[in-house]
Formats: C-alpha cells, structure tokens, sequence
C-alpha cells in the first residue's frame, strides 16, 4: 500500500505519537480503497487466482458457513507478533492425509495444497488472513475483510484496503497489500510461515512472554503434532524447546525479538548485510548469545538525534539505545516494525527495556 | 489542525520535478534560460545517446535499463548538480551515486504555507513533512550503494514503496506510483543497467525525521 504510506509521511501535522498514524489522508481522494492505479495492480494479475470469498478457502465447513471445518487446528504461538492489539485467531489446514516435514527442526517443510489463517478482531471481526502453498512451491497470500454484520469475508484488492467503522473504533485499519504479505512473511529463505514452528510451539511456553495468550484447550503444541501424525521427521524427544537464556527476562526478550523482528532480521535474507540476526533456534544452542551479541554492536545506519553514533543497545541505558527508541516510535521513518503496526506496543518497549537495563 | 496536500503523489512528484530547475545550485532563472532554441537548460546526458537503432530492435536487459533511467528523471535527483556554463546541469563524473556525503546540510528552513518542502541546489536533499530525505546511491559500491543488492531487492523496493521491500517507507520526492507503472521485466532492467555503472563510494545519510 504504498500510497498509503507516502500519504502519511506527506501529512504536514505529523501524527507521530498518535494511534492510527500510518492512516490514509486526504491523499487517498476520501476513499476507502487504495488508490493504486489499474496499471500497478496488472503486476499482480498473473499470479494464480484466489478464493474470492472466505467461505470459498477451505476454513469453514462448505455445508456450514461459520463453522470449522474438522481439518482446521487451533495454534497458538508462545511470542506473538504485534499487531496493534488486535485479537488474533489461528488455523492451520493440511491436505488431507499429508504431514508436515520436521526433519530440519527449525526449518519445517509444508505439504502443497497448506493453508493458514488468521483472523483479526478489534471492536469486532475485520479481517481473516490466508497464505497457501501451491504446487510450485511458492505461497499465495490473502486478505479477506469481513462485511459489518460477519456475514462474509471477501478477498481484498491487492494493493490493501483501509476498514474505517464500529468494528475498528473508528480508526483506520490497514488490511495489507499484497506486496506487504510478502515483505514480512518472505524475509527468509526457508519457509514464509511464521509464527507455527517447533520453538513457537514448544510444550514449554514462556509466561514471561509478552502478550501471551493461555492456548485454548484445542490448540495444538509439539507433541499433538507429533501423536496426530501431523508432523513427521521431527525428534519426538525434543518437545519442549526453550530459548538458550541465562534468566526470565533474557528468555522473553530474547522470544520477542525473534517473535516480532527475526523475520527481517536474520542471517539469510535481503537485511543480512547489517549483521543483525534475531533468529533462535531449537537446535543452535548458541542463539540467544549471537543475538545479544548482534544487539550491543555498534551501529552507523541509525543515529539518536543529536548524536553522532548510535548503538542498538546501550547495556543498563535501554533510554539511548536505537532499538527501545524505534521500538518507541512511530514516525514513519523511525518506527520499527516498519509496517503492520501504528500503535507503540508498550508491553514490548518496557520486556526490551527491562533486558536491555539487565545487560551488563 | 491537520494539513495534508491534497493532490496525488504522481502530482506532486511531477510539480517537484518541474521546480527543479528554479531550485537547482545558484539558479538564476534569468540565466538559466536557454540560449538557443532546442538547448536543454537540464540535460539529462544519456538521453543523447539512444540511437536510432534502437528503434528497430526492443531493447532488453541492460540496454532497456540504460533508457528507462535515461528517460525517467533518475538523473534528475540521483546525480548531484552542479553549476555549469548554461545552468544547472548533472555532474556526471558523480552519476547517480547520490546526495554528496561531503555535502553536510544545515538544518531546514522553516517554510510558509501553502510552502511545504525545499531543495539543496544538488536536488539531493530535501526537506519537507516527512523530515529530510537524501538521494540514495545507485551504483554498484557494495558499502555505500547497491552492490549487494539483488535485482529482486530492487523490485520489491518499488512494488512496496520500502526500503529493501521491507523497511522505512522510500521518501519524497521519489515518484514511487510512476514507477511502479514499470513491469518486473524494467525494473528488472534498470536494475541490470545500474549494475554496470562505475561504482561511486559515497555514503549518503540517513533520512532524519522531522522535529518533534
């Protein structure tokens, strides 16, 4: 949605420390939808067609709109990504009689035909997320915004939408493009899928993480998968991960940051160059102590104002360091995440702050 | 009070372009007019070299890369200019390696409105709402332009309008929507023809955000 966020760095008042400050503005001709032209859409309209409506995608039964189907299973993964505070449900759907490959514990392989989900609520439903993967190994991605009465779900335009109403408080709500999709969920080689792997669905679930949910009684951990023969290849005796951490806060500082950054920071993707690698592991025992590392290197991308240098993180002054400061902002030139969030997550600025204080 | 421009941000982009000239280094417009009919008061110097076999064949790969950037203002803000004998005119010997790093810029000016952004005689820096932005370096330096890229970072830059397809949003002036008018298969040229440029080391700053 690029329109969108020029639109928000163009505002004059700058709505920095404001919710919804990424929201369209008067750029966007007063409509809800993006204003992207037919020709920038046309880019996108060779890639294979999407359900066009949720009841179309393979979550709910065919017979039984709004009701499960049984393939669906419930996950919930122990460091949630950030979005804005929105309640967040997730399925996964397995082609039938297909398993997922563990053998590379950290780097699961999706059968073809995969589905995810995940929907978003604020006052009320506003959108169901899907990835899939296709034949030829690449993932289709979709966004299907809920009608006012969650009647029907219908396939966004692929350059996002904005959702303005009751369900949302009245703020603006951005349903991504599908270019955004892909700018987070494909920052790695491995899989796009995040938040659904053996550290995110350990049997040893952090309570120090932010934002954690207590699974319902349905959803599935490790070792579900393994007894539903839903997953195949991973060591049936390593069903309870934990991140390599010397104390509580260390561990869940260290499961945010791989929970909300790791999939552009780390080692293989386009951001590798900058050094800083995010990602944890079940398998490297030495993660946690490469991200603490990452993170007291000193960088020159990113200056404090006023300052010459700047480090990512002080040891004792989280107040100075780049990545509580950015973490803390959003000004769009500033704020990290750079996308998917207009909203400061002040559950995670004080976790990375207490870790950062903690650091000797 | 909120203000935001209403018009588009193609518009705006092609205002910004069409004040170039009156904002370039020392421009005095009364000077810079052409003194002769068909001169360019700013030449973009590759335009000069499409040939008219092209015509005949569709140009592909680096040679299409080399006409798109020829002919779609890349110059206009990624070379720095300078002050020639018939006004302002690109620098060549620094082509599209961005806003000079020697180039330290004093803090903006404060603007009256309807006065929303300025200029650096180069065209390389700019300073407007979203705080100041600088030009980036195109060529290939791999420490201080793109040299590591990949020609699918570069796609996914203009598809998104983010840094890298993934980070901060890519800054005004740059008439992102316009170019993402291009296919794949052009940007994937233009990519290919900054690819063969010489490499300028140049570290261009990073954009600062406006005041609080």
């Amino acid at each position: 949605m690029p329109a969108v966020v020029l639109g928000a760095v163009w505002s004059v008042e700058h709505p920095r420390w404001e919710a919804g400050a990424l929201a369209p503005t008067d750029l966007a001709h007063g409509s809800p939808q993006s204003p992207l032209s037919g020709a920038q859409l046309a880019n996108t309209a060779q890639l294979p067609s999407l359900p066009t409506t949720l009841a179309q995608a393979g979550l709910y039964r065919a017979d039984a709109w709004g009701q499960l189907q049984e393939a669906a299973v419930v996950y919930v993964p122990q460091y949630p990504l950030w979005s804005d505070g929105a309640d967040k449900k997730r399925w996964v759907v397995l082609p039938p009689h297909a398993s997922i490959d563990g053998s590379q514990p950290d780097r699961w392989e999706f059968p073809v035909g995969t589905r995810f989900f995940k929907e978003f609520s604020v006052a009320g439903k506003v959108e169901t997320r899907m990835i899939e993967k296709r034949a030829d190994g690449s993932y289709g991605y979709a966004a299907y915004v809920w009608d006012e009465a969650e009647t029907e779900a219908v396939l966004a335009a692929p350059a996002g939408e904005v959702v303005q109403g009751k369900r949302t408080y009245g703020e603006p709500y951005l349903v991504p493009a599908e270019a955004e999709c892909r700018a987070c969920h494909e920052g790695r080689t491995a899989s796009p899928i995040l938040g659904f792997g053996a550290l995110q669905l350990s049997t040893d679930r952090d309570p120090g993480a932010a934002h954690a949910d207590a699974p319902p009684d349905e959803a599935v951990d490790l070792r579900d998968l393994i007894e539903r023969e839903l997953l195949e290849g991973y060591p049936a005796d390593s069903v309870a991960p934990r991140i390599g951490a010397p104390n509580p806060t260390a561990r869940a500082a260290a499961g945010y940051l791989f929970g909300n950054c790791a999939h552009c920071h780390n080692a293989e993707g386009p951001l590798a160059d900058i050094g800083l690698n995010f990602d944890q592991s079940v398998v490297d025992a030495q993660a946690y102590a490469r991200l603490r590392a990452a993170a007291l290197a000193p960088t020159e991308l990113f200056q404090l104002p006023g300052e010459t240098h700047a480090r990512r993180a002080i040891p004792g002054d989280a107040a100075r360091s780049a990545i509580t400061l950015r973490m803390n902002s959003r000004s769009p030139i500033t704020q990290m995440p750079p996308l998917g969030t207009s909203r400061v997550d002040t559950e995670g600025v004080r976790l990375i702050s207490d870790w950062i204080n903690s650091l000797q | 009070m909120k203000l935001s421009l209403n018009s588009s941000i193609p518009a705006l982009s092609s205002l910004a372009l069409v004040a170039l000239a009156l904002l370039s280094a020392g421009c005095d417009p009364a000077n810079a007019a052409p003194k002769a009919k068909g001169d360019a008061v700013v030449p973009s110097a590759p335009v000069a070299q499409a040939s008219s076999a092209a015509a005949t064949a569709p140009l592909t790969g680096a040679a299409l890369g080399k006409k798109l950037v020829s002919t779609s203002a890349c110059h206009d803000c990624h070379t720095p200019f300078k002050l020639g004998p018939r006004g302002p005119e690109p620098d060549m010997s620094r082509a599209l390696s961005g806003h000079p790093e020697q180039l330290v810029m004093p803090p903006a000016p404060k603007l009256q409105a309807p006065w929303v952004m300025a200029a650096a005689g180069t065209n390389t820096a700019w300073a407007g709402p979203w705080g100041v932005s600088f030009t980036a370096n195109l060529t290939p330096d791999p420490e201080t332009g793109l040299g590591k890229w990949k020609k699918e970072h570069f796609i996914q830059t203009i598809r998104t309008g983010r840094h890298m397809g993934r980070g901060r949003p890519v800054l005004p002036p740059m008439p992102v929507p316009v170019y993402q008018n291009f296919s794949d298969e052009e940007l994937g040229a233009i990519f290919e023809y900054l690819q063969t440029l010489p490499a300028i080391k140049n570290r261009v700053p990073e954009p600062v955000a406006p005041p609080t």
